[in-house]
């Protein structure tokens, strides 16, 4: 009887490192993908894709007009000059009357 | 214990009457206060979105350098030092879960379960230092003196996450100016004469990133910093 409590150890052991599994609060994209903003006025909107050195690589949308709810919005991976974008961190600004309310982290890899 | 002490005396002996030797080779523990404007705009983009993303305002490191006087009022270091920066989103255990695993594997979880960095940032500089230094003051036992000289950084930023890793790197040249205070007197630990060393100033040196995609960013190690140093008489 004591060793099938034994043998429970490693088994235990192994289920440790996938404790933490599919937790990051944040998606990791590897294609286009279409991500979701909420306003909550009307105004006029800047959306921003930064890198992980806080610099603008793409403008996904530039003083566009746009009404209080949810909108969607789609990042083909590609930076300003039409090429994918490095593998690595990028965040998503969402800028409303020149006010940043919320930015959204994304990991990019192949 | 007797015997320890007995021992301690036989190998560590103040000698204050001996002359201090002109050349002493050591090596240093160093903390600094990097400003790191640019990180800590990096954290703050990292914590807008959601993370708890700890930057360090302290950096660690150490060095090793040569100190050599020029007659009896001057004083010369030139040496290289290391210097590391740590910044981390980390994701420890579900708190039930740890207590379960605990309790189940007698103990033994609670040993084995860490915590992972997801995000983990490290920034390193590798510099090489000179500096020239003017003693004000200098007794049998101890001087103090002020120096001012150039250093020049190679440093590198590597930003981790799950799947991913950037890095980056550049070099720059600066200043350091400070205080330094340094045993005059000798200890002799066996045949090794043996001298301590403190020195406090401020270091302005910033880095470019090279990185294409890092335009402006710099890696900003300018701030005030601390060193303790053991050294040896050549």
């Amino acid at each position: 009887m004591k060793t099938h409590w034994i043998l429970l150890f490693p088994v235990l052991l192994m289920l440790l490192p996938g404790c933490d599994d599919n937790t990051y609060p944040f998606d990791i994209v590897t294609d286009p993908f279409t991500f979701i903003y909420d306003l909550q006025e009307s105004g006029s909107v800047d959306v921003l894709v930064l890198n992980c050195y806080v610099v603008t690589v793409r403008t996904l949308l530039s003083d566009s007009s746009q009404s209080a709810g949810s909108h969607s919005l789609q990042w083909d991976l590609l930076d300003a000059e039409g090429q994918r974008v490095p593998d690595g961190l990028y965040y998503i600004r969402i800028i409303l009357n020149d006010e940043l309310i919320d930015t959204q982290m994304y990991e990019v890899h192949q | 214990m007797k015997y320890v002490v007995i021992l301690l005396c036989v190998l560590v002996q103040l000698a204050p009457a001996k002359d201090s030797p002109s050349v002493r080779l050591g090596l240093s523990f160093i903390v600094s206060f990097p400003s790191m404007d640019d990180e800590k705009d990096f954290a703050e983009m990292t914590n807008a979105s959601g993370l708890d993303f700890d930057l360090g305002s302290t950096a660690w490191g150490g060095s090793v350098e040569v100190l050599g006087d020029l007659g009896d009022r001057f004083r010369i270091r030139g040496g290289v030092s290391v210097s590391r920066l740590h910044g981390a989103y980390t994701e420890g255990y579900d708190p039930l879960s740890y207590v379960l695993i605990g309790l189940f594997t007698a103990g033994l979880g609670f040993f084995l379960s860490q915590s992972e960095d997801v995000i983990d940032l490290d920034d390193e500089a590798v510099s090489v230092e000179a500096e020239a230094y003017y003693l004000f003051s200098r007794t049998s036992g101890f001087s103090l003196s002020a120096g001012v000289g150039p250093v020049f950084t190679f440093a590198n930023r590597s930003l981790a996450s799950p799947n991913t890793v950037t890095k980056g790197s550049g070099s720059g040249i600066g200043m350091i100016a400070s205080l330094r205070l340094d045993q005059e007197s000798v200890w002799e630990l066996g045949c090794l004469p043996l001298m301590f060393g403190l020195e406090a100033g401020y270091r302005m040196n910033s880095v470019d990133i090279d990185d294409q995609e890092a335009e402006n960013f710099q890696l900003d190690f300018s701030g005030p910093f601390l060193k303790a140093g053991t050294y040896i008489g050549l």
